[in-house]
C-alpha cells in the first residue's frame, strides 16, 4: 500500500495528475480503507516520515 | 454391517493383524529406549504406548498410524522428570492432552497445508537418519555375532518375500533370529537387557500433584512445546500415511485423537507420546490399513509385555536393529537425492536445511520450522519477481502504465522504481491487472 501512495504522491509532487484504474474489488477495498493519497494532507503525511 | 465401520476396522483384518503383531514387537525396544531418554521407568513408556494405541485407534483421523512413546517427545521431558519426577510428568501428559484437544477444536490441524512438500520430504529424510543413528550405539563395542545376527536379519528382510508375502518378512526375521538365539546361546543384548519389564496391567492413577496454580506454572513449560511437537510429528505423519495409502485423513479428528490419547496415558501412568513415522510406515509396508491394525499392536503391546515378558526379553536387539535399519532404508526418500539436479535450487534448499536442523538439533519442530519458514521467503520472492509494468506514450503529456502481478512488501522497490517520476507529463494512468497486498507503512 505505502509503494501506491509513494508512486501517486511523487506524480502528484512533480504536478502530474494520476489516475488508478483496474483494480480488484479487494485491492480496491484497501486502498480506500488505508491509502492515504487521496486523503486530505496526503503529502503532508508521507513527507512526514 | 455399517458400510464405514466395516472400511474403518474390518475391511483387511488379515493384514491388519499380521502388520499389528509386526508393530507390537518392534514397539517394545523402541518404548523401553525412551522411557530410559525421558529418565523414568520402562514400564512408563511401555503403558503410554499401550494407552496412545488403543485410544487413537478409536479417537484418530488418521487409520493405520501407530501412535506411542516417541523419542522427539521423551527429549522434551527430560528436564522435568530430573527436577521434579514422575508425577509432574504425568500432570504434564494431561495438560499436554487438554492443549492437543484445544488445538483439535480450534482447527489448527488446517495449518498443516503450509507444511510444503520439500519440508515433508526433509523431515522424512532427517527421521530416517535419526532411525539409522538410534540402532548405532547397538553397533558399537559388540561382538562379531551381533554384526552376523543383523546381516543375516537384513537378508530375511529383503529376501523373504521372494519366497511369499503372506507373512511378513521383519515377523519373521524377529522370531528366526530369536530362535538361533536361544538355541545357540548366545551372549548378545536382548531387550530384556534394555530394562525390567511390567508384570501387571496399569491401574487409573491421578498425579499426585497439588492442583494449584504453581503446579500449573511448572508444567506448562513443558506441556506447550509438547503438545506443539506432538501435533507437528503426528500431522506430518498422517500426511506420509496418507500419501502411502492414497486415502485421506482428518487432520483435525486426528489433533483431539492425540490429546485424548495423552490424556488417558497420563491417568494410567504413562507419559506423554504421539504417532510414530517408523512404526507407522512399518505398519502400512507390512500391510496395515485400517483401525483394526493400530489397536491389535497396542494390545499385543500389552499382552506380550505383561503375559509373554520371559520370551519377548529373549528377541535379540540385533533382530530389532535389522528391522530399524530396514525402516529407516525404506523411509528415506531416495527420489529426492536422485532428483536433486532435476528440482528448483530453492526446493533443494529448503529440504536440505530442514535435514539439517533436524539432524543438528534432534527437535523435529525446529527443523519443520525451519523449512517452512524458508519456503515462505523462497515464496515471496518468487512471487515478487511476477511483476510487470509495461509503460506506454497515450497522448503529448500523457502515459498510461499497466501493472501485471502481485504488489506487496518483496516487490515494492521494483514496482516504485518503474515509473519516472522526472518525465514531462500532465497526466499518468496506472492499470492494475493483479492486486495490492499487505498495508505496511514506511
Amino acid at each position: 500500500m505505502s509503494a501506491l501512495d509513494k508512486v501517486v504522491l511523487k506524480f502528484r509532487r512533480e504536478g502530474i495528475d494520476v489516475e488508478v484504474i483496474g483494480m480488484n474489488e479487494a485491492s480496491a477495498t484497501i486502498v480506500d480503507r488505508f491509502a492515504v493519497h487521496d486523503k486530505p494532507d496526503a503529502i503532508d503525511e508521507l513527507m512526514g516520515h | 454391517m455399517n458400510p464405514s465401520l466395516h472400511y474403518n476396522w474390518f475391511s483387511n483384518i488379515r493384514g491388519d493383524i499380521l502388520s499389528g503383531l509386526v508393530v507390537a514387537l518392534a514397539l517394545i525396544p523402541e518404548a523401553i529406549a525412551f522411557s530410559i531418554i525421558a529418565g523414568v521407568d520402562p514400564k512408563v513408556g511401555l503403558y503410554a504406548s499401550f494407552c496412545i494405541a488403543v485410544v487413537t485407534a478409536f479417537a484418530g483421523g488418521r487409520p493405520g498410524m501407530i501412535s506411542a512413546a516417541t523419542g522427539a517427545m521423551a527429549l522434551l521431558m527430560v528436564t522435568l522428570v530430573k527436577e521434579h519426577g514422575l508425577e509432574y510428568l504425568l500432570a504434564a501428559t494431561l495438560l499436554t492432552g487438554l492443549l492437543q484437544i484445544i488445538a483439535g477444536y480450534l482447527r489448527l490441524g488446517s495449518l498443516m497445508r503450509f507444511v510444503s512438500r520439500s519440508v515433508v520430504t526433509g523431515f522424512v529424510n532427517a527421521l530416517a537418519i535419526l532411525i539409522f543413528m538410534a540402532q548405532l550405539p547397538e553397533l558399537i563395542d559388540v561382538t562379531w555375532h551381533v554384526y552376523a545376527m543383523t546381516a543375516a536379519g537384513l537378508v530375511i528382510i529383503y529376501t523373504f518375500p521372494l519366497l511369499t508375502k503372506k507373512i511378513p518378512s521383519p515377523l519373521v526375521c524377529i522370531l528366526l533370529l530369536t530362535a538361533v538365539s536361544m538355541a545357540l546361546g548366545l551372549d548378545i543384548r536382548t531387550v530384556g537387557d534394555m530394562g525390567e519389564l511390567p508384570d501387571a496391567l496399569p491401574i487409573f492413577l491421578w498425579p499426585d500433584v497439588p492442583l494449584n496454580l504453581e503446579t500449573l506454572w511448572i508444567i506448562l513449560p513443558y506441556s506447550l512445546p509438547l503438545a506443539v511437537v506432538g501435533l507437528l510429528e503426528s500431522l506430518m505423519t498422517a500426511t506420509i500415511v496418507d500419501e502411502l495409502t492414497d486415502t485421506p485423513s482428518d487432520k483435525n479428528r486426528e489433533c483431539k485423537g492425540q490429546g485424548a490419547a495423552n490424556i488417558v496415558a497420563g491417568l494410567f501412568g504413562g507419559m506423554a507420546g504421539c504417532a510414530m513415522i517408523g512404526q507407522s510406515v512399518i505398519n502400512v509396508k507390512s500391510g496395515g490399513r485400517t483401525r483394526l491394525s493400530t489397536l491389535i499392536a497396542g494390545v499385543v503391546l500389552l499382552i506380550l509385555v505383561v503375559f509373554l515378558d520371559e520370551w519377548v526379553s529373549e528377541i535379540p536387539m540385533a533382530a530389532l536393529v535389522a528391522v530399524m535399519t530396514m525402516v529407516s532404508i525404506g523411509t528415506f526418500s531416495w527420489e529426492s537425492i536422485l532428483n536433486l539436479k532435476k528440482y528448483p535450487m530453492s526446493t533443494n534448499i529448503v529440504m536440505l536445511v530442514t535435514v539439517a536442523v533436524v539432524v543438528a538439533t534432534h527437535n523435529l519442530a525446529f527443523g519443520v520450522f525451519a523449512g517452512v519458514l524458508l519456503a515462505a521467503l523462497f515464496f515471496a520472492n518468487k512471487i515478487g519477481q511476477f511483476l510487470f509494468i509495461g509503460k506506454t506514450q497515450t497522448g503529448a503529456n500523457e502515459v498510461h502504465y499497466s501493472v501485471v502481478g502481485q504488489v506487496f512488501f518483496s516487490s515494492s522497490d521494483k514496482f516504485i522504481s518503474a515509473f519516472d517520476f522526472k518525465a514531462d507529463l500532465d497526466r499518468v494512468v496506472s492499470t492494475f491487472h493483479a492486486p495490492i497486498s499487505g498495508i505496511s507503512r514506511q
